[in-house]
């Protein structure tokens, strides 16, 4: 009987009797309802955008371990996650060809190449959606497509921004603000579209606005992640943590004008974080084992998601914190490893 | 002290050598490239206000322009050629800006760039060798208050996915003409009109109210 | 007879089975920097082809006059000078692919190959050996270049040279001309190159 073993770098396991394969499912599940949500605002090309994705990926997965002759696993659940998280991750409108290569080096590239699940430092998805990103910027930052019955940016009325994400309306506003050099009318005009998109958060909640697939609806995903981890498949810490963490310092960092102007509610709502937070920061195998050391990765992630917002070259920045994240997982555990009973502690003299 | 001193000094024997051979090709070669320099600065210049044929460069403060004559004997001011520096993406670029004398823009050219390939570079970059580089043509004939993106209310399309490098050139241009505008402008007006004697001024008018 | 054996030898190892960039892991980072497009990988392979060339000739000529304790400062100065003179006549004649190859031509005075055939073969043996051991090097460096540079031209830019293959609606994957897709594949040819040497390892012992 083949055994489905599932390879952590440290004990302990999991909770009780669940095997790899019945994990990896459960998340499938949890993330039908984001699914449902992406392809009644973004039309059919949600579904079948994400089917290719989870069939590239699976493929992907098949043939590397053909080729490694190792036993194939490719339908164990794990590429299937990569595969959809892939395609909730890019823009609805990007041709079929740019998710198959994003699942294929995500799958390739960012699990097979080390070994298989378990032994992959990063995020597949992410690798995938990052190497996207870099190599057709242009197809990952303008082709989204107007969900039913919202604008882009969630805001109406004002024509300038609504060829615009919510994140990147408030990017190019608060460099417009900011900018000594600006004249009155342009202020006044990032002023307003700052105003609109802040007042349209709750769009950013349901899912009426602009983005990628997968971030529409923050409802649809907290129902999900709430189901998982209700069922003891995620682990709480790291989504709580992340979330405040950025409603906090988005609140301080994240405004259009200045410290302390930020808006809460539009930072957690909009640009996928509720994604990235309850399905990409609670992946087992790149994020800490240690309690302690979840709740470090989700207050790291949240830091540089909002610097990334504030400073960074890009409007959004849930990707790459994750990813960096990920980097520093081998040593946040080595340093939150509990002490084990009956040892000494290091404190001199006792 | 002997096996410091003699390797030290076998050192410098190499260094010498090589400093020598060093300065020979150096000297050979040094005109050539000062020549080429020089000739791509003239070429840009040349590029950007082609009506001029004699430059001269002035300097007001910190601000270098180069002020460019129809002729020989600089009777006619064809217009001005200006540098402007723009933060863009990745790397500081680089506009070389020839200016009417009615201050619009007659042309520029992007002379140093190094911004993302494919992205920035589309600023420069053209898909068919023999078509115009459309992102440069545009500034042609444009007063500095059009010189801006048209997500910022000017004139210009910016390049699909590299807005912050199509917003450092029009800015840096639009800011460096504007300059020239007030630094030229003001001793242009300087110099022919101090001449004149306002005769009217000899008879003051003291209007009403002459205690209060 | 055999001596000449051997030169032929010292010049393919630098080929393929010491390949100095896959094999020895030499000069990887002007390798990774320079091979955004064939050309580059071209003219900077001739560029440290010719410096490497010269250099092993002057350290092997040199080599009773070199002090064991200074060797590795002199060679530096022997370095140095050829790069600097290469970097003035490219400046001079060639100012385009000067201006493409930038500060890698200077770089090439820390390329860890030249500075390596230099204290590990050249200092140790005659000037035909150290001179076919440069060519060999030099030209397993270029050939390096230039397949990584097509690569990363052809699936970053769609072209080879500077000649478009893909064709117009080819939508080029950038990454690949930038240092992320360096390192990948960089990454790939060392993978290719193992796997090559160990299939002819074991097919040639039959």
């Amino acid at each position: 009987m083949a055994e489905k073993k599932l390879i952590v770098s440290s004990s302990p396991h999991l909770k009780g009797g669940a095997s790899t394969t019945a994990i990896m499912w459960n998340v499938v599940l949890a993330l039908l309802p984001a699914w449902v949500v992406g392809i009644y605002y973004y039309g059919p090309r949600a579904v079948w955008l994400t089917l290719i994705s989870i069939v590239a990926a699976a493929a992907t997965e098949a043939v590397i371990q053909l080729i490694r002759k190792v036993p194939v696993t490719a339908l164990d659940g794990s590429a299937v996650i990569t595969g959809m998280l892939l395609a909730f991750n890019v823009p609805p409108g990007v041709p079929w060809w740019m998710v198959v290569i994003g699942s294929a080096i995500g799958v390739g590239i960012g699990k097979q190449v080390f070994g298989g699940l378990g032994h992959n430092p990063l995020n597949p998805a992410l690798v995938g959606r990052a190497f996207l990103m870099a190599s057709w910027p242009v197809h990952m930052t303008t082709q989204w497509i107007l969900p039913r019955g919202g604008s882009l940016s969630g805001a109406v009325g004002i024509d300038a921004i609504t060829s615009a994400t919510p994140l990147s309306v408030l990017k190019l506003s608060r460099t417009a603000i900011l900018d000594p050099s600006s004249t009155p009318e342009i202020v006044e005009k990032a002023r307003a579209s700052v105003e609109a998109i802040y007042s349209a958060w709750p769009q950013a909640m349901i899912g009426n606005i602009g983005g990628c697939i997968g971030e529409a609806s923050a409802i649809a995903i907290l129902i999900g992640g709430l189901y998982l981890i209700i069922r003891g498949f995620s682990d709480w810490r790291t989504p709580l943590t992340y979330i405040a963490g950025v409603a906090l310092l988005g609140w301080i960092f994240g405004g259009a004008e200045g410290l302390f102007t930020g808006n809460v509610m539009f930072q957690i709502f909009t640009g996928g974080l509720f994604l990235g937070a309850f399905f990409m920061a609670t992946d087992m195998v790149t994020t800490p084992i240690t309690k302690k050391g979840r709740w470090i990765f989700g207050l790291g992630c949240a830091v540089l998601t909002v610097f990334i917002r504030r400073w960074g070259g890009y409007p959004e920045g849930v990707s790459y914190s994750i990813l960096i994240m990920n980097i520093f997982t081998p040593i946040i555990d080595r340093h939150t490893r509990p002490r084990v009973f009956g040892q000494s502690s290091k404190k001199a003299g006792q | 002290m002997k096996d410091i001193l003699k390797p030290g000094l076998i050192l410098m024997a190499y260094g010498i050598i090589a400093g020598l051979a060093l300065g020979l090709v150096n000297s050979m070669t040094a005109p050539k490239i000062a020549a080429q320099e020089e000739a791509a600065r003239m070429a840009a210049i040349e590029e950007v206000l082609p009506t001029a044929t004699v430059f001269e460069t002035k300097t007001e403060g910190d601000f270098e322009y180069i002020v460019g004559y129809t002729e020989e004997s600089k009777a006619e001011i064809a217009g001005f050629v200006v540098t402007a520096l723009g933060n863009g993406f990745s790397s500081t670029i680089r506009t070389v800006v020839g200016v009417n004398t009615d201050f619009t823009v007659a042309a520029i050219e992007i002379v140093y760039q190094s911004e993302t390939p494919g992205l920035g570079t589309k600023a420069v970059e053209l898909d068919d060798p023999t078509k115009e580089p459309w992102f440069e043509r545009q500034f042609d004939g444009l007063p500095p208050s059009d010189i801006n993106v048209d997500k910022d209310g000017g004139k210009l399309r910016s390049i699909t996915g590299a807005t912050i490098t199509s917003r450092a050139i029009a800015r840096s241009v639009a800011i460096t003409v504007e300059k020239l505008k007030t630094t030229v402008g003001s001793s242009l007006e300087q110099e022919p009109t101090e001449e004149v004697i306002d005769s009217t001024n000899d008879i003051e008018i003291v209007e009403e109210g002459g205690v209060e | 007879m055999s001596k000449k054996v051997s030169i032929f030898k010292d010049f393919t190892k630098g080929l393929l089975v010491e390949n100095p960039t896959l094999v020895l892991a030499l000069g990887l980072c002007p390798t990774l920097a320079v091979s955004s497009s064939a050309i580059n990988g071209l003219g900077m392979g001739v560029a440290a082809t010719f410096v490497l060339v010269m250099s092993n000739i002057i350290v092997s000529l040199i080599r009773p006059l070199v002090p064991a304790k200074i060797r590795i400062p002199i060679f530096i100065v022997v370095i140095a000078t050829f790069v600097t003179v290469v970097k003035l006549v490219m400046a001079a004649y060639t100012p385009a692919l000067s201006e493409a190859l930038g500060i890698f031509i200077p770089l090439i005075v820390v390329n860890c190959i030249i500075l390596g055939r230099a204290e590990a073969f050249a200092s140790k043996h005659g000037v035909l050996r150290s001179a076919a051991d440069g060519l060999g090097m030099g030209l397993g460096f270029s050939l390096t270049l230039i397949l990584l540079g097509s690569f990363r031209e052809l699936l970053g830019n769609g072209s080879i040279f500077g000649a478009n293959i893909m064709g117009a609606s080819y939508q080029p994957a950038i990454m690949m001309i930038l240092p992320p897709g360096a390192f990948l594949s960089l990454a790939m040819m060392v993978a290719a190159s193992r796997w090559i040497l160990e299939k002819t390892s074991k097919g040639g012992n039959s």
